[in-house]
């Protein structure tokens, strides 16, 4: 049961967050964006078993979405990673 | 011979306090401070359970939580604990236990006609085994047999409890290591806090004691689950956890080693030291190297000396262990090659020391060998786990005994054998993974405690390599069987799903609301009186809202509140319609879609000012929408001056709904203006309602004139009093939903599934024509939302009389067949009042361009016919709407 440390409350247990995943840019005009590249936004995320920054939200807590830098397989999370969107 | 005490001695007895307990209704005599197991040693009881397959008698081999063969369940009826091991638990006073996996009695039990069958009951026999004809038939049979004890009758008796704790330093394991760790810890200044799953003598100063507690599991971050004497669950954050767990004996593999009578060395010399107790008077030790020296010594001491020491690493192997009626009588040893037989009544066992890593591995830690000499060290730890744990020596002195590998048994719980592994490797099952899934070694209640070991070298000396490169199992919670009652202690009941009440609940109730659990609010289905069912109640409800005034408690419905120079501009970025052209005092109804193009959720946006507007989301909606308003304000459009605050809760919401919702408003009071031209459809006004401030909607879910009259959530329930005085009457969400199917208004989640897109739903030209960027908009142009066989919402007439079923398949016309392609499916159905027949919407393949058409649907076999036709089958001008 991971501690998470939001930025504006510091670690918090995981169950008060929600895990936003890798996220990825919204390009800044979907008009010129090639279906390709619409569905890379969409879908594609390197998901790889280590390092990866991942977005989170304190969904029972302050509300805040912010960064982390989570290693996916042993959970380790590098809190002087953390910073609030975006 | 078999077990006795000793007239002196037993360091945990008080022998001034005698005892009595029942065992399958007989009774045993022993003194405070026995455990089961050392009382039924000392009263000479041998056999105390049967394996699982073979059913082979067994007998007491380990102390604590090594023991894998004296299992009870202890309590009765609904207080009955299964597999309970003798060895953890205090003989008292009114304590009943029960043997298990025996019948009619572990002396005599039925079951041991498996034995006579063992040749064709290897591992993995039930894959090449009960296949004709059917495996079907079987089962049922074979999952009677599967386990060991039984679950007691009925609800779970045990109130549960959970404590949560924060400490510096939690120290597991409260043997030597353990508490001279702790003691450090807290003389440093720590909190300390000590668990032991026994009850120690000693504890230790300064430090919190937890005794007859398990820990059972361990997470990321410190953070260690614990049982407490079965019913309370300590959840511990610990900055430092330090694991002193100690080791646990393993058997000696040789034939019969799991005869009543063999126990582990250990175990014997814990059970003299502590109960005075011996498993007889001629005990022969049988090792694989020096550990068993000091019982040789000990035994000798306390009267009754060894016979011999057989020792696999001076090459002595036993080939046979005799036995008769009263139990061993002694061993057949080979050395040098020559064999001799040796009287012993007993044996004391010893395999080696396994270090309890069980934690340790859970967290990700790893074994591995040293390599000046071979000892195991404890590696790949998190940064906060400690291991006081004194290495090993990994099992390179393991000698395998070649003689009757079927009568060596490894894992005594699932009765597997050394031949077992042997044929696992055979059959090409070598990784330990699949080791484990074929012979169902270390599956058992204790997980492998005692076996788990050993079977890696067996399978390591079959196939070749050391068994560091065989690897274990991947270990995983709970270390020890926990109930679940345990892990969910509250959640019982009521309390199970917490359901959320209507602000007018109680009025509800009185007015003989039949309540249901919708997305946790608990809400009325519709409003029976006496004598009347509730299809009936449906009915009669719908009909009154299309004749007079219909009340609703609406509360549950989603309202953001969005606030700010930009809230227009933020509005078009997140509905499919535009909202910037919406006017102060006006209303829209809206569609979000995700970035996939997919409708996720539907209301109506309020704009009561330039800068100010009202969001309405379903009910069951309004969580994701926050989510993806806030991700969006704070992660995408950070520059957007804008905020949003979700105010579900603080306005409840009463619907006044049918052709007088006028008049009964005006009779509740009012100082809006309800002419029909100053408070048109889809206007927004505010002002006083009965004595409260209000903000008052012209939106409508039935088709019918309808008031949504907003007040603070504490003034609803008197709301509520007010319009039942003035003439409204109640109805439900069946009533509600047979309403807005006859008008086609959507319900997301039912009338779409997850690849609706606006299109689908007859919103495609809204996309097209708004020029500015949405969420899904760009997903609305890929070639998967453009091509024309989509399936379309519609409406259904059914051509007979009833009610088409949801979920009904449009099937194609002719005889049924075993495979068919389905065309589509019902969404919703219900019988209209108004129309006098059934109305049902369906999602029908290219069903925007088949309206007329006649399609036949299949639902369990039964078929029905139905033409198709545009989703509103009632006042499809309006005309109810616009008064």
């Amino acid at each position: 049961m991971m501690m998470i440390p939001c930025p504006h409350c510091g670690p918090r247990p995981d169950t008060e967050f929600r895990c936003g995943g890798e996220g990825a840019v919204r390009p800044s005009d979907p008009s010129v964006t090639s279906d390709i590249e619409w569905t890379d936004y969409l879908y594609r995320r390197r998901n790889s078993a280590g390092l990866e920054r991942e977005r989170w939200w304190h969904e029972f807590g302050c509300h805040m979405w912010f960064w982390i830098t989570r290693d996916r397989t042993t959970h380790e999370i590098n809190s002087d990673q953390q910073e609030a969107m975006p | 011979m078999s077990g006795f005490r000793l007239a002196t001695g037993g360091r945990a007895l008080d022998r001034s306090r005698p005892v009595n307990a029942s065992v399958d209704g007989r009774p045993l005599h022993g003194f405070h401070g026995d455990t089961l197991a050392s009382a039924l040693l000392a009263s000479g009881r041998t056999v105390v359970g049967r394996s699982f397959k073979y059913h082979r008698p067994r007998g007491i081999i380990g102390k604590g939580r090594d023991e894998p063969n004296a299992l009870f369940d202890i309590g009765e009826g609904k207080a009955r604990s299964p597999n309970v091991q003798a060895t953890m638990i205090a003989l008292a006073e009114q304590l009943v236990a029960s043997s298990v996996n025996a019948w009619p009695s572990v002396d005599f039990d039925l079951g041991a006609i498996n034995g006579w069958f063992a040749r064709f009951l290897p591992a993995g026999f039930y894959y090449k085994t009960f296949l004709w004809p059917r495996w079907s038939l079987f089962e049922p049979f074979i999952r009677r047999m599967a386990g060991l004890g039984r679950l007691g009758s009925g609800e779970d008796p045990e109130r549960y409890e959970v404590i949560h704790r924060q400490v510096d330093v939690l120290v597991i394991g409260a043997g030597v290591h353990g508490r001279s760790q702790a003691r450090c810890a807290a003389d440093e200044g720590r909190s300390v806090m000590l668990i032991d799953d026994r009850y120690p003598a000693e504890a230790a100063d300064g430090v919190q004691c937890l005794f007859g507690t398990c820990a059972f599991a361990i997470h990321e971050d410190g953070y260690v689950l614990a049982i407490e004497k079965g019913r309370v669950q300590w959840r511990i954050r610990a900055g430092r956890i330090i694991l002193a767990t100690g080791l646990s004996e393993r058997p000696l593999l040789f034939p019969g080693n799991d005869r009543p009578g063999v126990m582990l060395a250990s175990s014997v010399s814990h059970h003299l030291d502590e109960y005075a107790v011996l498993p007889g008077k001629q005990i022969l030790i049988a090792t694989n190297g020096d550990q068993t020296d000091d019982l040789a010594r000990q035994l000798f001491e306390a009267g009754h000396p060894a016979v011999a020491i057989v020792d696999q690493q001076r090459g002595e192997q036993i080939v046979k262990l005799c036995y008769g009626r009263n139990g061993i009588t002694g061993v057949r040893v080979a050395a040098e090659g020559r064999t001799r037989h040796i009287a012993c009544d007993s044996i004391a066992m010893s395999g080696g020391f396994t270090p309890n890593v069980q934690l340790l591995m859970q967290a990700g830690g790893k074994l591995s060998p040293r390599s000046s000499d071979g000892a195991l060290e404890y590696g790949s730890l998190p940064s906060n786990i400690v291991v006081a744990i004194p290495p090993v020596k990994s099992d390179a002195a393991m000698r395998p005994n070649p003689v009757r590998r079927e009568k060596q048994f490894v894992d005594f719980q699932n009765d597997v054998t050394v031949a077992d592994i042997a044929l696992a490797a055979r059959e090409g099952f070598v990784s330990v993974e699949h080791l484990k899934r074929y012979t169902t070694l270390g599956m058992a209640t204790d997980q492998g405690r005692t076996s788990n070991v050993n079977a890696i070298a067996v399978m390591a000396s079959e196939i070749g390599k050391s068994p560091v490169d065989v690897g274990t199992t991947r270990y995983r919670p709970p270390l020890a069987p926990v109930p679940f009652g345990l892990l969910a202690p509250a959640r019982r009941g009521l309390s199970l799903a917490p359901l959320r009440f209507l602000p007018a609940h109680e009025h509800q109730v009185d007015d003989g609301g039949l309540f249901e659990d919708f997305g946790s609010w608990y809400r009325p289905n519709c409003f029976p009186r006496a004598g009347e069912s509730p299809s009936q109640a449906v009915l009669r409800e719908a009909a009154m809202v299309r004749a007079a005034c219909g009340v609703m408690d609406a509360s549950p419905l989603g309202k953001i509140e969005i606030k700010g120079p930009d809230a227009a501009a933020f509005l078009d970025r997140i509905y499919l319609q535009t909202m910037s052209s919406l006017k102060p005092g006006r209303i829209r109804y809206g569609l979000m879609l995700n970035e996939l193009g997919v409708v996720v959720d539907d209301g109506v946006v309020t704009r009561l000012d330039e800068d100010h507007f009202m969001v309405g989301t379903t009910s069951a909606g309004i969580a994701r929408a926050m989510r993806d308003i806030e991700d969006w304000l704070q992660g995408d459009w950070p520059e957007l001056d804008v905020l949003a605050s979700n105010v579900t809760t603080s306005w409840g919401v009463v619907t006044l709904t049918g052709p007088t919702a006028r008049e009964v408003l005006l009779r509740i009071g009012t100082d809006i203006d309800l002419d029909r031209e100053a408070f048109p459809h889809l206007a927004y006004r505010e002002g006083r309602v009965a004595r409260w401030n209000a903000r008052v909607s012209r939106v409508s879910f039935t088709g019918e004139l309808s008031y949504e009259i907003a007040v603070p959530a504490d003034n609803v329930a008197d709301l509520w009093v007010a319009a039942r005085a003035a003439g409204a009457e109640p109805f439900g969400l069946d009533a509600l939903g047979t309403l807005r199917l006859e008008k086609g208004y959507l319900h997301v989640g039912s009338d779409t599934d997850a690849a609706t897109l606006p299109g689908d739903l007859g919103f495609g030209a809204i996309a097209t024509r708004k020029k500015v960027d949405f969420i899904g908009k760009r997903s609305l142009f890929l070639p998967d939302s453009l091509r024309a066989d989509r399936f379309h919402l519609v409406g259904l007439e059914p051509l007979g009389d009833g009610v088409l079923p949801i979920g009904a398949q449009v099937v194609p016309d002719g005889p049924s067949a075993s495979r068919m392609t389905s065309d589509g499916f019902v969404t919703s159905s219900m019988m209209s009042p108004a129309l006098r027949r059934g109305v049902a919407l369906a999602l029908i393949l290219g069903g925007q361009a088949r309206l007329g058409e006649i399609v036949t649907l299949e639902d369990l076999g039964r078929r029905t016919k139905a033409r198709i036709a545009p989703v509103c089958a009632f006042d499809v001008e309006g005309q109810a709407l616009h008064v």
